[in-house]
């Protein structure tokens, strides 16, 4: 065992996840209106909500929604005050039902004249037939402030049988891989990467660019959305993708949020099961980071390992983080008592140093990532890892570790003759041995060295 | 608007897009290359139709030129529509009402330039302006586009294919054949070869470095480097004059016991007189690696005694081994279609000692044919829909996969079995030279090959697969290739040393590794160690390894821009390192001349050593 510096099972609290988003609290609250988890059982006791909309409102809108999964606040920008919000499919059914309070409570967000999106992550025609089935989507009449945008990704099921054709073709081991890149286009995986990952830009974009709130929903609310909203927020905001803000995305946008992980994740990523709950939907958000991560080296915190280290606590794991499939199961399971949260385990520094990017320089800015079908890579590192050998690339990144630290040294021995030509010229001065005015020369050299310490404003060309 | 850059929803809220920056971290992104290059100014076009966060760029794609370019250039371009011009370059046109038709951006107008280098191209009512700065010899081929009488608009013009993976259309005024002349001027300056004109490498006049152009590559120091001449191999001058064999060097390192009279006798026995000669030598365990044509076998199967006996003097050098690897590059259904041209391979029977394996790589038509259709795959436009089965369909990876298992194959006899490898196809030169065909119109399109792009691109997969294993980095190659076509540098000009030899290319021109050699910093792979990789490095050459080398292929697509341009950070990492390093020193100087100043001063008592902490 190890010693647990901070209890992972206390980290993420709703309490201090809701002090992230401070610049909204005049409009936003923490409702307990599902602490029985009788409201929705897969939404967690606390959710945040808007400040305008009482708890009863909430109740009713909640009967309108797939699963009670009414629309809650996801993540606020502060950049465009404007805000993200998650839910699952509206019950509107063929008559074209309607709710008042989900009505009001969705309006709620929206100031006299402002307009907001509501990304369906399912195609028009799947929302229809949804519809006739008892689900549908938010009729325009009826939420005339807000604009539905259809962003078809394929529903979770088909996830599944991609994954297994791509890991076959990556597995096979025949000499005449003749054909390794169109099975590889065949099993439509990087197709499902490219769909969530534009969706996800679609989303950060209108609210960054456009300046207008968005609601997301499919049908259930528990995969394709979590996977937009999650992946929006690592394009918008920076402290996402830190160590901590991704580990604390991954708690709210996760598995606070309800992404059933034991159904999904039951048996190994890759297994050919009739299990029509299976699904690797994490996989895909992980694999979705990935890919942004190596378009964009720099402005991560975390390593490739980290993220594979994540995945693979995902399917089997010591610790508990990822059981169950709801707050209300961990609860009843006993969870956090009998098990060890991952993020205790992962937040000691001897653990996160080897999970630690060298090249990262934090990034404030929103990155908008490319999925231009040559953007998109197989990720080597986890699909061919049997197959190809990453030990070069293991290297690559030791020697970036060893530049890196050469450099803090180079820095610090800079720094400390500095002081020691300072202290020396002091006592020269004292001494009489040396007049002031050289002192201004030193000085001057002192300068210099800071500027250097910047070197993107000393170098830039 | 172009329907498939990047994310292209179909529905799209009214305006909810309009340009959208690729990266919002630097204004500045590097091209990889110096020689020719294109500024993108506001790619996203303020309507809503599509320019998605991914695909748009509107920073102004700020042409960077690697230094010494930079300061060859002779004055800094006055007003918006002066070229810049190199020390020896003149105008030879200038039009000043032409479009550019940019497949990404759409029509441009502004000024087009042609000078005896290249086309130059600046846009006047865009700000900041597009600029295309096009070598002439990167032009493959020119073509008028409509005639006087076209209708719509942009109909009438020029088109221009070119080597570098893209083709450039610019459209004229329809009044006056205002295109004749600009087309004209391309076509002589572009193919000085056909025009009798020089190339443009014999009038560049900057020089760089120490004016050592050319004593890079030494032969004889590059032999004594392998040990040459020692105890089996000696240096031989029988080829001088070039009378052994036009196209090889002057020097040949070749067995020692083989005399000048058996050179000549063997060299009769191959196809274009290129006998086997030494390339490398393994440093322990002497193992060698030579190269040749084709022997001279035909339809009759001729042998020849002095050929056999050669090869067994090859063999004998290396005493670790009793058998010697004969390598044809060749597939083996090709090789016995070459015995009815003369050609064919050595048969078992004669010469005993040694083993035949083919190698499979296919000839230049099919390689051309392949980088054809990776052309069309990569530019303009890319499908995303069948990006990867539209790259598995043009066979490129699947080439450089042969290319690259044929060398890793011949590097494992060499190491591993310590055993001798002669490696040979049918001229000796297409899978081991290279023919570009500079200088040249269309005519000669049937002898070009990309064989030269091949090579680059495997050492390049090579670069993927072991970072830390090459000192260069990916912009150094494509310099390289850059500068294979741009004809500013004598290096690859003409076919061998004798024509070299012959046009004074030493002497005239500028030497393309002077050029690198004295910005050595932009081409540095910071993550060089040169102790991790020692040895022989064997990559895997393997369909699931190889890569399309998008950084090249895909280059002038606005969506492969760099999303953070790492090898800017890495320049100039690399550059404060040495800031920080000499500083260091200087101030360790500059301490120890105070501590001994401090020390001479005899009456003050010292005061304790301040802490250095």
């Amino acid at each position: 065992m190890f010693d647990v510096i901070e209890n992972g099972w206390q980290a993420f609290s709703a309490e201090t996840e809701f002090n992230r988003f401070k610049e909204c609290q005049e409009d936003w609250r923490i409702s307990y209106v599902n602490k029985d988890y009788k409201v929705c059982p897969t939404y967690p006791q606390a959710v945040f909500v808007p400040k305008s909309v009482e708890d009863e409102t909430i109740i009713k809108a909640a009967t309108f929604r797939q699963g009670g999964r009414f629309p809650v606040l996801s993540y606020y920008h502060k950049d465009s005050k404007t805000v993200l919000m998650r839910s699952s499919q509206p019950l509107s059914g063929p008559n074209g039902k309607r709710c008042k309070e989900d009505e009001r409570l969705v309006n709620s967000v929206m100031g006299m004249g402002k307009r907001g999106f509501i990304v369906d992550t399912r195609a028009q025609g799947v929302a229809k037939i949804a519809q006739s089935k008892g689900g549908g989507f938010e009729l325009e009449a009826h939420y005339p402030q807000w604009r539905r945008i259809h962003q078809p990704i394929e529903r979770r099921t088909s996830f599944h049988d991609s994954l297994i054709k791509m890991i076959e073709a990556c597995n096979d081991s025949s000499s005449s891989m003749d054909k390794w890149l169109s099975k590889l286009e065949s099993s439509n995986w990087l197709t499902h990467v490219k769909d969530i990952i534009t969706s996800s830009c679609v989303v950060a974009q209108s609210m960054d660019k456009e300046r207008v709130s968005v609601l997301v929903h499919g049908s259930e609310g528990t995969d394709t959305t979590l996977l937009v909203s999650s992946l929006s927020q690592i394009i918008l905001d920076h402290d996402c993708r830190t160590v901590t803000g991704f580990e604390a995305l991954i708690e709210r946008e996760w598995i606070q949020a309800g992404h059933p992980f034991r159904t999904r994740c039951n048996k190994s990523a890759y297994a050919i099961t009739k299990q029509r709950q299976e699904s690797p939907v994490f996989l895909l958000f992980i694999d979705c980071v990935w890919q942004i991560w190596q378009q964009f080296p720099c402005s991560f915190e975390f390593s490739e390992k980290f993220l594979l280290t994540l995945f693979q606590h995902s399917y089997s794991s010591q610790f508990g983080t990822f059981l169950c499939n709801n707050e209300r199961e961990r609860l009843h399971c006993k969870v956090a008592d009998r098990t060890v949260s991952l993020w205790s385990f992962l937040n000691r520094m001897e653990i996160l140093q080897d999970f630690m990017n060298p090249m990262y320089e934090p990034n404030p800015a929103v990155i908008w990532p490319s999925v231009a079908p040559q953007s998109l890579m197989v990720w080597t590192g986890l699909y061919l890892r049997g197959v190809i050998d990453q030990t070069p690339q293991d290297e690559a990144w030791k020697e970036i570790y060893k530049i890196r630290e050469y450099d803090q040294e180079l820095r610090s021995k800079v720094n400390k003759l500095r002081r020691q030509l300072a202290s020396l010229e002091r006592e020269a001065i004292s001494h009489g041995v040396v007049s002031p005015p050289v002192q201004k020369a030193a000085a001057s050299s002192g300068d210099g060295i800071d500027n250097m310490a910047s070197p993107l404003v000393n170098n830039s060309l | 608007m172009m329907n498939n850059r990047g994310i292209a929803p179909e529905i799209k809220p009214k305006g909810v897009v309009e340009s959208i920056s690729l990266s919002n971290r630097t204004a500045h992104h590097s091209s990889p290359s110096n020689s020719s290059k294109e500024s993108y100014a506001s790619v996203g076009s303020p309507s809503k139709s599509l320019c998605s966060s991914a695909s748009t760029s509107s920073e102004n794609m700020n042409p960077y030129e690697t230094k010494s370019l930079r300061e060859a250039v002779k004055s800094a371009p006055a007003s918006a529509d002066e070229c810049p011009l190199l020390e020896g370059e003149s105008i030879k046109d200038q039009e000043p009402d032409v479009t550019y038709i940019c497949p990404y951006t759409g029509a441009v107008r502004g000024m087009m330039t042609v000078t005896n280098y290249k086309i130059f191209f600046k846009s006047v009512d865009k700000e900041p302006a597009l600029v295309l700065d096009v070598p002439l010899g990167v032009v493959s081929q020119v073509e008028k586009i409509g005639g006087a009488t076209s209708r719509g608009v942009n109909a009438y013009g020029i088109e221009i294919i070119c080597k570098d993976m893209r083709n450039l259309r610019f459209a004229h005024k329809q009044e006056n054949h205002s295109r004749r002349k600009v087309f004209d001027k391309i076509q002589l300056y572009a193919f000085p070869l056909t025009n009798k004109l020089p190339f443009f490498a014999f009038e560049f006049k900057e020089r760089y470095g120490n004016g050592e152009d050319w004593k890079v590559y030494d032969p004889i120091k590059e032999l004594r480097r392998m040990g040459v001449p020692n105890e089996s191999w000696r240096i031989s001058r029988a080829n001088e004059n070039y009378q052994l064999c036009d196209s090889y060097p002057s020097l040949v390192a070749v067995p020692k016991i083989a005399t000048d009279q058996d050179l000549y006798k063997v060299a009769e026995f191959r196809s274009r007189q290129r006998l086997p000669v030494l390339s490398w030598i393994h440093p322990e365990s002497q193992a060698t690696i030579t190269r040749s044509s084709q022997p001279l076998v035909g339809m009759t199967g001729k042998t020849s005694k002095d050929d056999e006996r050669y090869v067994q003097l090859i063999m004998d050098t290396n005493a670790q081994s009793h058998k010697l690897f004969i390598m044809d590059a060749r597939p083996s259904v090709n090789a016995v279609a070459n015995k009815a041209r003369g050609g064919g391979f050595e048969s078992d029977g004669a010469y005993q000692i040694a083993e035949l394996i083919f190698l499979d790589i296919h000839n230049i038509h099919v390689m051309r044919e392949s980088l054809r259709k990776l052309k069309d795959v990569c530019f303009p436009t890319i499908d995303d829909a069948h990006w990867l089965s539209n790259i598995e369909s043009t066979s490129w990876l699947n080439h450089i996969k042969i290319i690259l298992a044929g060398a890793v194959r011949i590097a494992d006899k060499v190491e591993s079995n310590k055993t001798s490898v002669l490696v040979h196809c049918s001229d000796g030169w297409d899978r081991t030279a290279q023919r570009v065909g500079h200088g040249e119109d269309k005519h000669s399109d049937a002898d070009r090959s990309p064989v030269f792009l091949q090579f680059i691109d495997c050492v390049w997969q090579m670069t993927q697969q072991f970072p830390n294993a090459f000192e260069f980095n990916e912009s150094f190659l494509i310099t390289i290739l850059d500068h294979l076509y741009s004809c500013l540098f004598g290096t690859f000009l003409f076919n061998c040393e004798r024509e070299r030899v012959k046009e004074r290319v030493q002497e005239l021109t500028v030497s393309l590794w002077s050029f690198i050699n004295c910005q050595t910093e932009e081409f540095t792979n910071p993550l060089y160690a040169a102790h991790i990789h020692q040895h022989v490095l064997l990559p895997v050459a393997s369909v699931r390894r190889m890569e399309v080398w998008t950084g090249y292929y895909c280059r002038w697509n606005p969506r492969m821009r760099p999303q953070e341009p790492i090898h800017i950070r890495n320049r100039e990492l690399l550059v404060l390192k040495t800031q920080l390093q000499r500083k260091v020193e200087e101030l360790q100087r500059e301490l120890s001349a105070r501590n001994a100043r401090l020390n001479l001063q005899p009456s003050p008592p010292r005061v304790a050593t301040p802490d250095v902490a």
